[in-house]
């Protein structure tokens, strides 16, 4: 079985979840940049 | 519609692509993963020349080998090679390789994204590499690279910048992929509480690089900044502060310790109750402690600055909390050892080595808690007594974790059993010149002998020459891991599906070697 045999909406799940996590990271990062900033 | 479907599906239930290109565009977990710990085996040479060069150097008083500046450069590029290129790497590699296979998944959640988290790689490695050989050298001013000194780097410090981004770029997708894999594809029946341990510590490994990572860049963005674009984040003349940049990147850096051992623990948990024939003791108090590692590894960052000048009240917090990371740590320690008491125990190599991370580590973590005391800090501060600290955390810890995990699975990869005879004679070796290596540097630290110096006062010359002597054991005999991997790869005893007696978890229901599509169909835990 490859991934591919996953199904759409499994894989539709696993790309929401992806983007979210990267949403979490660019937020973390505007954090402490303005958290510096606000020192 | 459904002979469309089975068209399609038979179209994909191939083996691996031939000839080169399948490693350049494979998205197959096993590829990917070989291709992790390949980089992370020769990284692993590439950091270990540079350590050599610093330990030959120090062998004895005065300069003989190398100019200041360039073992500068070896002390700081050693660190980051090994820290960014070598371990985090490995236990990628790993999760690649073994997270489908314990929760019974086909593959990574983000095939795709998988090949180009791997593929950043081996271009950010040259990339950092490259910078010894530009005008001015490579970054000098040690991993932590600490304004002002970082910003004194020649034309080497925009590439060296860039690369760190693209490594931490790997990492955060590594994180993610493996974050969606565990959330998302474990097999029916495989519940939190019921996923193998290597698996718990990986997911928790991954929140901890999400939630860190993105500091860093944040903190090398700003160095960028004040370098180029004239901004004063750091610089005191411009109304910014040095220390400020000790806070974020410790913010990174304590987190950054534990992502590289909590996999480790992963992996003793999985070695020791194979070994001692018995369930693993206190499985969810291992899983709760290795979260409350991660939660307290976010409140204790300033115990790397105690001698900054912190207000008291601040000292007294960030030690007692660093203490409290001993609770946890020892709940750990403890379950190991009553999962070997009263087991049927055999030493086979991999059982070796987590007997040696186990011993070893603990002497590490020891140190650290001395260190982790503001008051006996200002004594240690930057003084080899911390080089010996945090060596044996990751040298006999992660290190020995990752080649203990290497003989263990190595098998299962292969289809053949490891040589045996020369597994244990390199793990003796390395045991001995680890100890060699490393014991002798906590005399110096406590004599006052300060880190990152290529000379030194002639009262330190013995211990260094011993020092020097294991680390040239420690270094060759890590050639004999490779022949020991490359001969199993190449054949050996077959193993059996099994491998080890007592081996349990979905990985070892496969046939050795783990075919290169896992589970045709997902297998129903119970």
């Amino acid at each position: 079985m490859t991934t591919a045999q996953v199904s759409p909406a499994k894989r539709r799940a696993n790309r929401r979840l992806a983007l979210v996590l990267f949403v979490v990271v660019a937020a973390v990062f505007c954090l402490f940049v303005a958290l510096t900033l606000l020192r | 519609m459904s002979v469309a479907t089975a068209t399609h599906d038979e179209h994909h239930e191939h083996g691996p692509a031939k000839g080169l290109l399948r490693w350049v565009f494979t998205t197959n977990h096993k590829d990917i993963g070989t291709l992790y710990l390949l980089f992370a085996l020769v990284m692993l040479f590439v950091g270990g020349t540079m350590a050599l060069i610093v330990r030959a150097e120090l062998f004895q008083p005065g300069l003989q080998l190398v100019d200041p500046q360039f073992f500068n450069q070896m002390t700081t590029m050693h660190a980051l090679i090994m820290v960014f290129g070598v371990v985090m790497p490995a236990w990628t590699g790993f999760a690649n390789w073994q997270i489908p296979l314990m929760i019974g998944a086909p593959d990574m959640a983000l095939p795709r994204m998988n090949n180009w988290s791997f593929w950043i790689l081996p271009f950010a490695g040259t990339m950092l590499l490259s910078t010894l050989f530009m005008k001015g050298g490579g970054p000098a001013a040690g991993w932590t690279m600490y304004p002002p000194l970082m910003l004194q780097t020649g034309n080497a410090f925009a590439f060296a910048m860039f690369s760190v981004h693209l490594l931490g770029l790997s990492s955060i997708m590594g994180s993610i992929n493996v974050i969606v894999t565990v959330m998302n594809m474990r097999a029916p029946g495989m519940t939190m509480m019921k996923m193998p341990l290597f698996v718990w510590t990986w997911l928790i490994t991954a929140f901890l690089l999400l939630a860190v990572m993105p500091v860093l860049a944040g903190a090398i963005t700003m160095l960028i900044t004040d370098k180029f674009f004239g901004t004063s984040f750091f610089n005191a003349a411009g109304g910014g502060d040095p220390v400020l940049y000790q806070h974020v990147f410790w913010f990174f850096g304590h987190p950054e310790v534990y992502i590289l051992i909590l996999p480790a623990f992963g992996v003793i948990s999985q070695i020791i109750p194979t070994f001692s024939r018995k369930p693993l003791f206190g499985y969810s108090s291992m899983v709760y402690a290795t979260a409350s590692i991660a939660f307290l590894s976010f409140i204790v960052w300033a115990h790397h600055m105690f001698t900054v000048g912190m207000p008291v009240a601040g000292e007294l917090f960030f030690m007692y909390a660093t203490s409290l990371i001993a609770v946890p740590t020892g709940v750990k320690v403890f379950n190991w050892l009553a999962t070997m008491w009263r087991g049927a125990l055999t030493f086979e190599t991999p059982m070796l080595f987590a007997i040696g991370f186990l011993v070893m580590f603990t002497m590490g973590g020891f140190t650290g808690l001395m260190l982790g005391v503001a008051p006996s800090d200002f004594q240690y501060h930057d003084t080899y007594f911390v080089v010996a600290h945090f060596h044996y955390v990751l040298v006999p810890g992660a290190l020995f974790a990752i080649m203990g995990a290497t003989y263990y699975w190595l098998p299962k990869w292969t289809g053949h059993m490891i040589d045996e005879r020369l597994g244990k004679l390199h793990f003796w070796l390395s045991t001995i010149g680890v100890n060699v290596l490393f014991f002798p540097q906590h005399f110096l630290g406590l004599a006052g002998m300060p880190r990152r110096i290529p000379d030194y006062a002639v009262q330190f010359t013995q211990f260094n020459e011993i020092s020097t002597i294991g680390a040239f054991i420690f270094g060759f005999s890590q050639l004999l891991f490779v022949w020991v991997v490359w001969k199993c790869v190449r054949g050996g005893e077959k193993a059996t599906d099994n491998v080890w007696e007592g081996a349990k978890g979905l990985e070892w229901t496969l046939p050795s070697p783990a075919p290169y599509h896992s589970f045709a169909t997902a297998p129903e835990v119970k």
